[in-house]
């Protein structure tokens, strides 16, 4: 079995589990077997496991890459960006465990905070390392001109985000995080959306299959999280959606790293 | 490479680089060493160093024997 075929068998199984809970939420499957509290804890433990698995695949690429370049130092941002996640994502398993509520903000937001400027900070990298390759991925124009298309799209759902956010009654802190978070998020999806537009050009060739798992990766794990930052979302029954963004979005980032480094080492 | 990086890419950047390089239509060994040349870094972008030089190689092989083969 392929490790594409065991990608895409996992996040089916995971999309099943987890869609399931939003019709079925109030069945015996998900009262007595399947509890919110035990797919939370397994939730996290599949994060952790995936996040953890894309720091060691992203660092065997550092390492087959050898030589110095911007998809080495994009492939190191990359570990940088799993390894802070993995430690942010240790701190929340640790409280959903002992069944508490993390603290705004907790202990593993620096990290998350590292870890976005560093994801962002790859893709970036990857963009000029795909331009270097002097392969036929379309002009510049149409890149710059997709990427302040996206740009005033996400300012126009940034507004409409930020706003009750903004306003909400709770300490500075609080809200410096609830709104951090969006805007982090739609800022890494511009070049994201910009790399899998070029990343296109690929279709057909075992690269495409490396570089689209990667970023679809990375779209879902910016969905789940802009979807957890509205409080009507989050907290009604299509909680478990949310989860199954970032369960996917880590998943598909570890499965794009993993493909990466078997197709450097093979 | 087209199992690699995908025949419409292949196809897009030979035919890019053919242009860049102003090789005519009938092109000789030195044409064909700059093109893969050309060609070259763009594989090692993707595939590393290593199978992206392997490669270069192993296409100029078979190119060349091709048109022996054809001689």
């Amino acid at each position: 079995m392929t490790r594409r075929t065991v990608t895409l068998l996992v996040a089916a199984s995971l999309s099943a589990l987890f869609v399931g809970a939003v019709p079925f939420g109030g069945t015996l499957l998900y009262t007595e077997l399947l509890t919110p509290k035990l797919l939370v804890v397994a939730a996290s433990l599949f994060k952790l496991a995936a996040l953890g698995a894309g720091a060691v695949f992203a660092s065997r690429c550092v390492r087959s890459l050898g030589v110095d370049g911007a998809m080495r130092s994009g492939w190191r941002l990359m570990q940088a960006w799993f390894s802070c996640f993995f430690v942010g994502q240790l701190v929340l398993t640790f409280y959903e465990v002992a069944g508490r509520t993390a603290p705004v903000p907790s202990l593993g937001d620096p990290l998350f905070l590292l870890g976005y400027i560093a994801v962002t900070a790859a893709a970036v990298r990857f963009i000029a390392g795909y331009r270097s390759s002097g392969f036929a991925f379309g002009s510049t124009r149409g890149h710059i001109l997709a990427a302040l298309g996206l740009t005033a799209l996400f300012a126009g759902v940034l507004a409409s985000l930020v706003g009750p956010a903004a306003r909400a009654e709770s300490p500075l802190a609080a809200r410096i995080v609830n709104l951090g978070y969006p805007v982090l998020d739609l800022v890494l999806l511009v070049p994201t959306l910009v790399l899998l537009r070029m990343t296109l050009a690929l279709r057909g060739g075992r690269v495409w299959g490396v570089w689209g798992t990667l970023l679809v990766g990375v779209v879902f794990f910016t969905a789940g999280d802009i979807l957890f930052a509205i409080p009507a979302f989050g907290a009604s029954a299509f909680g478990p959606l949310v989860d199954l963004a970032f369960l996917l979005g880590y998943g598909f980032a570890a499965s794009g790293a993993a493909m990466q480094s078997a197709l450097l080492d093979d | 490479m087209g199992p690699l990086i995908g025949e419409a890419m292949v196809r897009a950047s030979v035919s890019g680089h053919w242009e860049k390089l102003k090789l005519g239509p009938h092109v000789d060994d030195q044409g064909l060493d700059r093109l893969l040349a050309a060609i070259g870094p763009g594989l090692n972008v993707f595939v590393g160093r290593r199978k992206g030089e392997a490669l270069v190689v192993e296409v100029t092989a078979a190119l060349r024997a091709s048109a022996g083969g054809a001689a």
